[in-house]
């Protein structure tokens, strides 16, 4: 799909001044303004790095991280929550904006100005490019928007938020959005 | 909802075309309805073309486009509906917002949709007693139904299909080709 003449590549998005780079992404060659998160949003992203850091760690699974931009085949995208995992270790560079690999696991919570579109075309290329789950927890509507191996599901508030990349971690829906 | 003075679907009712054309009544408040894309207005006519044709051969009901009904005081016009025999009897040929719910409604995605404000009119349509609920994702090749077998994305080479329209059914990726 890069049919770009003249984008810009994620070696040039590296090098651009932080004031460039800052709340953008990457895509098909463009910067693309990220819309500026309410405290909703913020919160919800906060409580789901805290649960999901503290198994994780506990359990020595991997590294989660949030507002991390990856390598998405060219894209640089920073998805709210991602989790790699420790396979993925040796190839996280703390030095680089942009981590040269995929995440296992991403998540999105939708924002009031995220088009339907938009978000579902992040939620496609993320798998295509290896990440094996994506979330998008919408809080006004209680659901989750699930794209795995397994098929994509709609979720809503009496089912899990629970994925087989992180084996024993469960917490029902619901319970999250009640929490904010 | 801080409104002062909502309109009611009476007051919309009322409004000169040049105020209520090319608007919903969503909360109270005239809210623009987004111009659609060549494409999005193809796939709207194809379903209608193909719906209408059988519906009416089997005398299940009717088909219409962007007609506004009633839900809950909003007045939402999907880009095609169906309601069943037993409804036409609602139906008033001389109002712009019809007083009773389709059973079945659908939405394409437009560039300018937000998430947000889709997935609300799916869930509202459901409540106020429309059945079953489809998005079309022309992008993604997908259909979000909301139905009461539950919620599910459907790709490309499941089905549009509905209880509600027996006997009818068709690919979704031979929609989405046929555009």
């Amino acid at each position: 799909m890069s049919r770009l003449t003249q984008g810009i590549t994620i070696e040039e998005f590296e090098q651009l001044p932080h004031a460039l780079a800052f709340n953008h992404e990457l895509v098909d060659g463009e910067l693309v303004d990220v819309s500026g998160n309410t405290l909703g949003h913020n919160r919800f992203r906060e409580y789901l790095i805290r649960l999901l850091s503290e198994w994780v760690i506990k359990n020595q699974l991997g590294e989660v991280v949030s507002e991390q931009e990856y390598d998405f085949d060219g894209n640089a995208h920073g998805p709210d929550v991602t989790f790699f995992r420790t396979e993925k270790m040796p190839l996280a560079n703390d030095k680089l904006r942009v981590q040269r690999f995929v995440p296992d696991l991403a998540i999105e919570i939708v924002s009031k100005n995220d088009t339907f579109e938009k978000l579902i075309e992040k939620a496609h290329p993320y798998r295509k490019c290896g990440t094996k789950e994506v979330w998008i927890f919408s809080i006004d509507s209680r659901e989750a928007y699930v794209y795995s191996p397994e098929g994509p599901a709609i979720l809503d508030e009496d089912a899990l938020f629970q994925s087989s990349l992180i084996p024993g971690f469960s917490i029902r829906i619901g319970d999250l959005f009640d929490r904010l | 909802m801080p409104l002062v003075s909502p309109l009611t679907i009476d007051d919309f009712e009322r409004l000169p075309d040049a105020l209520a054309l090319n608007r919903e009544l969503v909360d109270g408040e005239l809210v623009d309805v987004s111009g659609n894309t060549g494409q999005h207005n193809a796939l709207r006519d194809l379903l209608i073309a193909l719906l209408l044709f059988y519906v009416k051969e089997h005398k299940l009901g009717k088909v219409i486009s962007e007609q506004e009904y009633d839900f809950d005081g909003n007045a939402y016009g999907p880009d095609v509906t169906f309601f069943r025999t037993e409804k036409m009897i609602l139906a008033n040929g001389k109002l712009r917002v019809q007083r009773f719910v389709p059973d079945l409604a659908i939405e394409i995605v437009s560039a300018n949709d937000t998430f947000e404000k889709l997935i609300e009119k799916a869930h509202r349509y459901r409540k106020c007693g429309t059945q079953g609920v489809w998005i079309f994702s022309i992008d993604s090749r997908e259909a979000y139904v909301y139905s009461p077998e539950g919620r599910v994305i459907l790709d490309e080479n499941a089905l549009f299909q509905s209880s509600l329209i027996p006997g009818f059914s068709i690919r979704i990726g031979d929609l989405f080709d046929r555009l």
